[in-house]
């Protein structure tokens, strides 16, 4: 059956109560698994169903909530209690409705947790697989991390042609366990699932705020399943059946069509709204669409200028170019923390370059970069595999950047723009290139937005960008893009980006122009300028701009950010004050103390020596009289990190001083925490230090199978490899790990650390090396290195 | 809930170093950064004790080993807990890491002190419930309590559904990294403990740890 036949908007649909505590109120013992009793107790499963439809539901979820291979420990019993399950519900729901019940894992998915998003979807296929049979719809419920969801949600649309409700458990605060908002999960789940809504933790009043929230910001029907208010130690619930009802008027007048119970609700419950449902009409929804894009944590409204940073991206940056070839993710995380900080609301990502893999890249930097940061992406791209890719590994709604009025971009990219839910960034450009005139683009930018809605896009995820031209070279296109932009946004819904950069090409002080086009260009109605936020005169323009147009109330913004402005000769007060503590002390005192000046020092030592010499007679046995300290315990960790953060400034600056091509590193170390571990602040702290003595340090990461470790030290031709590993059950994956880098890598020397790990089971693991602590790690390393 | 400087010194193996006034603040900002981004959450549920094996009446639980059985003797009914300061916190020191490596270590020991303060708020909250006292705060993976007990104490507390904690299968690793879960028994008889926090490293064997409490 059809969604659209299922969920009509004026007729109020009933789900069922809770299930769980019918069971438990059955004599089911806490913490039993639940599906068993489809097999082993099928007649009192039939009849809470049974009870449910005689109540008055229309729909009744499966008795298999947690059947899923990881709860139950074997595929074959995931198949056995769901077939069970889904026969059970049928049998009682006659012609009433059937919803597959899928529940969370109970596993996390990475990077907070260690599972896969990959599994997940396995996980979750093998559950709709069983249970498609029989069922009318599945419902995906009490999530609490959108990732899983996404994962969930992407298993039954791709395995099965059935309807899909979908809801989320939120806390007061309207965000889930994991920190995702009620409005991301709008927002990114929209494009996945035919009904929304929202379920458990709290009672019907508490949940309110937040399900306006949510029909605040979806389309499709909506949906509440509360718990009866809140247990009490013995598990008695605060909210009777009448008070249930009533609190559920306020639903319906919000236009929550489809209602049930959780935790505590009884056939009673949904009795009461059997009789309410005859009484109350559904109340209208009438929100305007809002243009957004989100990660799981943070949604961006489009309703005004939105900065998209540019960085993250190899094309004409060297530095960029070289961290991608290096698998250098530091580099990258700096380029995404920098941007953030310096105002940037969405970061483009960008991972072209012919001599790596690009999709593999793509998806990985996708994934590294939104877990270090909250703002969401931009994908981009012109290969439709990698941008499947990275949009299925995207926790939130993306833009993709971009299609352009081809025929071949358009039917091979904004089919997977529909299927992921993301929006669009469009090119006024085909294969004629880019017309010279404005209606020459507004016309290729029609022909994009019919195409995108012929796919189910709507025209407000649209962006089209009208293409910067260099003034230099064609005077006139500057004014023609400015038209091409104003002209679409008087005419359509859609939204605007660009590329400002361009326009100065070939020009003096290039900076002055960029300024100057930019306000034209949100003058004339661009919404997303993509532009380097670290320079301060991008976002002056954009922050003037906000005054400008009342987008920043009140110049409240403006004023806060720029109170102490003082010019652009005057920007760090702060640093040059902790400069001058001390005039007189040497590089040994500085780094020791984890003073700033030593970079200045080092400076200055650079005007007399030789970079390496600088290195070797200075900086070096400066860390080494730290270590020293360190051992002895005239120092503790937080005094170590401070000089070898210290030390890190130093070495940037004799890097500088090099030629280039020239290596200051001492050597190239791998870290990893191994597979089933993701508590990497040991790993973290080793790596800091190592670097700052000058190592070279590939992280692999946290939860690092084998084998990409193997690969790893192989690709980069490793010499020294640190493991990771803080508890008895997971040294197994590191003496795992160790056994493979031998077999493979026999050359690479092997050191390894954590909380649990003794000198005698490293040595009987294979390591090379047992380093307690991360001054342990630095001398060995400078022991394998110097030794070569 | 109080995050204590000097815990936190210990968790970063401070030995009575000397340190600036400009770490010295440091170190307040983490706590202050700590105690915003924390969301502590805890599900606590009470068992009668039965023994032989020894196990929760009510629930599908044993308690294995002879060190929690020795802890509990006296006891004829218990609590556990599941305690969590949320995700937050974690994602914050992560991300710190690669631009504050320092500040990053200074939240992890911050939200280190956290937990165990909330713990024994907790514990605290259910001493002042109860005539009799309390025994302290036991763990999988204390003496010989199993770790793979972990298991249970997500299946019985209801952990990921309740408070948002999540147990990897192969390794029994909880996430948040910073959660606790814990028996803790109710003696039959004896006054109940004043002392906020009973000695917490007295019954641990490993007498080397450089995290040591001596108080």
């Amino acid at each position: 059956m059809k969604a659209s036949k299922i969920f009509k908007k004026d007729k109020i649909l009933l789900l069922d109560g809770a299930f769980g505590t019918q069971l438990q109120k059955r004599g089911l013992a806490g913490g039993a698994i639940p599906e068993l009793l489809n097999v082993n107790d099928p007649e009192l499963v039939y009849s809470i169903s049974k009870e449910y439809i005689d109540s008055g539901s229309d729909i009744v979820y499966t008795n298999t909530f947690g059947a899923n291979r990881k709860k139950l420990g074997s595929s074959e019993e995931v198949r056995r209690l769901i077939k069970a399950g889904v026969e059970l519900a049928r049998k009682a729901a006659g012609d009433r409705l059937v919803a597959l019940d899928i529940g969370p894992t109970g596993a996390l998915i990475e990077p907070l947790g260690s599972m896969t998003f990959d599994e997940a979807y396995e996980i979750f296929k093998e559950q709709v697989l069983a249970g498609k049979d029989g069922a009318d719809l599945v419902v995906v419920e009490t999530m609490s991390d959108l990732y899983e969801l996404k994962a969930a949600l992407l298993a039954v649309k791709e395995n099965s042609d059935l309807p899909i409700m979908a809801s989320m458990t939120f806390d007061e605060s309207g965000r889930t366990f994991t920190g995702c908002s009620v409005e991301a999960f709008a927002i990114t789940a929209s494009s996945f699932a035919d009904a929304l809504g929202i379920n458990c933790s709290l009672g019907p009043d508490q949940l309110y705020p937040i399900m306006q929230k949510l029909v605040d910001n979806t389309d499709l029907p909506v949906f509440i399943k509360a718990n009866a208010g809140l247990p009490d130690s013995e598990m008695n619930y605060s909210v009777s059946p009448e008070e249930f009802a009533k609190s559920y008027e306020k639903f319906i007048d919000l236009g929550v069509s489809v209602l049930g119970g959780c935790c505590g609700t009884t056939p009673e419950y949904i009795e009461k709204l059997d009789t309410l449902r005859k009484t109350k009409k559904v109340g209208k929804r009438n929100r305007v669409y809002k243009t957004a894009v989100c990660s799981s944590t943070k949604v961006v409204y489009i309703d005004g200028v939105k900065v998209v940073g540019e960085r993250i991206n190899p094309t004409g940056k060297k530095a960029m170019k070289q961290a991608l070839i290096d698998r250098d993710f530091n580099y990258i995380a700096t380029q995404t923390l920098e941007q953030v900080e310096a105002g940037a609301d969405i970061l483009d990502v960008n991972a072209g370059l012919p001599q790596i893999d690009e999709t593999e890249m793509l998806t990985q930097m996708v994934k590294y970069i939104q877990s270090l940061t909250d703002a969401p992406l931009q994908i981009d791209c012109s290969k439709p595999e990698a941008i499947e890719r990275a949009l299925r590994y995207y926790n939130g709604k993306p833009i993709v950047n971009s299609v352009n009025a081809e025929e071949k971009s358009l039917s091979t990219i904004l089919p997977l723009v529909a299927k992921y839910g993301a929006s669009v960034v469009g090119l006024t450009i085909d294969e004629d290139g880019i017309p010279k005139t404005v209606e020459g683009r507004v016309k290729l930018a029609e022909k994009i937005i019919e195409r995108a809605k012929s796919y189910g896009i709507r025209e407000e995820d649209v962006y089209i960008d009208c293409l910067t031209l260099t003034v230099s070279a064609e005077p006139e296109q500057a004014m023609n893009t400015l038209k091409a932009i104003s002209t679409l946004k008087s005419k359509y819904k859609i939204k605007t980006a660009l590329g400002v950069s361009n326009i100065s090409f070939g020009l003096p002080a290039r900076q002055i122009v960029n300024g100057a086009f930019l306000t034209a260009a949100m003058y004339a109605g661009l919404d997303l300028p993509i532009l380097n936020p670290n320079i301060p005169e991008n976002m002056q323009a954009v922050d003037a701009f906000k005054v400008l147009s009342c987008a920043d109330k009140n110049c409240m913004n403006y004023t806060a950010k720029y109170a102490d402005y003082l010019g652009s000769q005057l920007i760090k007060k702060e640093s040059d004050k902790q400069e001058n503590v001390g005039g007189e002390k040497d590089i040994f005192y500085c780094i020791e103390k984890g003073l700033d000046q030593a970079r200045e020092l080092t400076k200055s030592l650079l005007s007399q020596f030789p970079p390496l010499q600088v290195i070797d007679d200075y900086l070096i046995p400066a860390l080494n009289k730290v270590g020293d300290n360190y051992e002895k315990g005239k120092i503790f960790l937080p005094q170590l990190i401070a000089s070898a953060d210290c030390a890190k400034a130093c070495f940037e600056e004799v890097k500088k001083s090099l030629p280039t091509g020239a290596q200051a590193d001492k050597g190239k170390i791998a870290l990893a925490t191994v597979k089933g571990d993701v508590h990497d602040i040991g790993k973290n702290i080793v790596k800091t230090v190592l670097e700052n003595y000058g190592f070279k340090v590939l992280d692999l990461g946290k939860n690092v199978p084998p084998m990409n470790v193997v690969e790893a030290v192989k690709d980069f031709n490793i010499k020294l490899c640190g493991l990771s590993a803080l508890m008895t059950t997971t040294l197994e994956g590191m003496k795992e790990t160790i056994e493979l880098l031998r077999l493979h890598c026999p050359d690479c020397k092997i050191m390894v650390g954590g909380a649990v790990l003794t000198e005698e089971y490293a040595m009987q693991i294979g390591a090379d090396k047992y380093c307690k602590d991360a001054n342990q790690s630095a001398k060995y390393a400078m022991s394998v290195f110097n030794a070569d | 809930m109080n995050i204590e400087k000097k815990e936190l010194l210990r968790y970063l193996g401070y030995k009575g170093q000397e340190y600036t006034p400009k770490l010295d603040s440091q170190i307040d900002k983490a706590i202050e950064l700590c105690l915003s981004l924390i969301t502590p959450r805890s599900v606590i549920k009470k068992f009668a004790l039965r023994k032989d094996p020894l196990s929760l009446v009510g629930a599908d639980m044993k308690l294995l080993g002879d060190n929690i059985a020795k802890h509990l003797s006296g006891c004829e009914e218990i609590y556990i807990m599941g305690a969590t300061v949320g995700f937050e916190v974690e994602k914050r020191v992560s991300h710190l890491m690669s631009s504050d490596p320092l500040a990053a270590v200074l939240l992890d020991s911050a939200s280190i002190c956290a937990i165990e303060s909330y713990c024994d708020d907790l514990c605290e909250e259910l001493q002042a419930a109860n005539a009799t006292a309390l025994t302290s705060r036991f763990s999988c993976g204390y003496g010989d309590f199993p770790l793979y007990q972990q298991k249970d104490f997500v299946r019985v507390l209801e952990l990921p559904k309740r408070i948002g904690v999540f147990m990897n299968e192969e390794s029994f690793m909880l996430s948040p990294q910073k959660t606790v879960t814990a028996v803790v028994g109710i003696k039959k008889y004896g006054k109940p403990n004043k002392t906020r926090c009973m000695m917490k490293c007295v019954g641990c064997e490993n007498k080397e740890c450089v995290y040591r409490s001596e108080s």
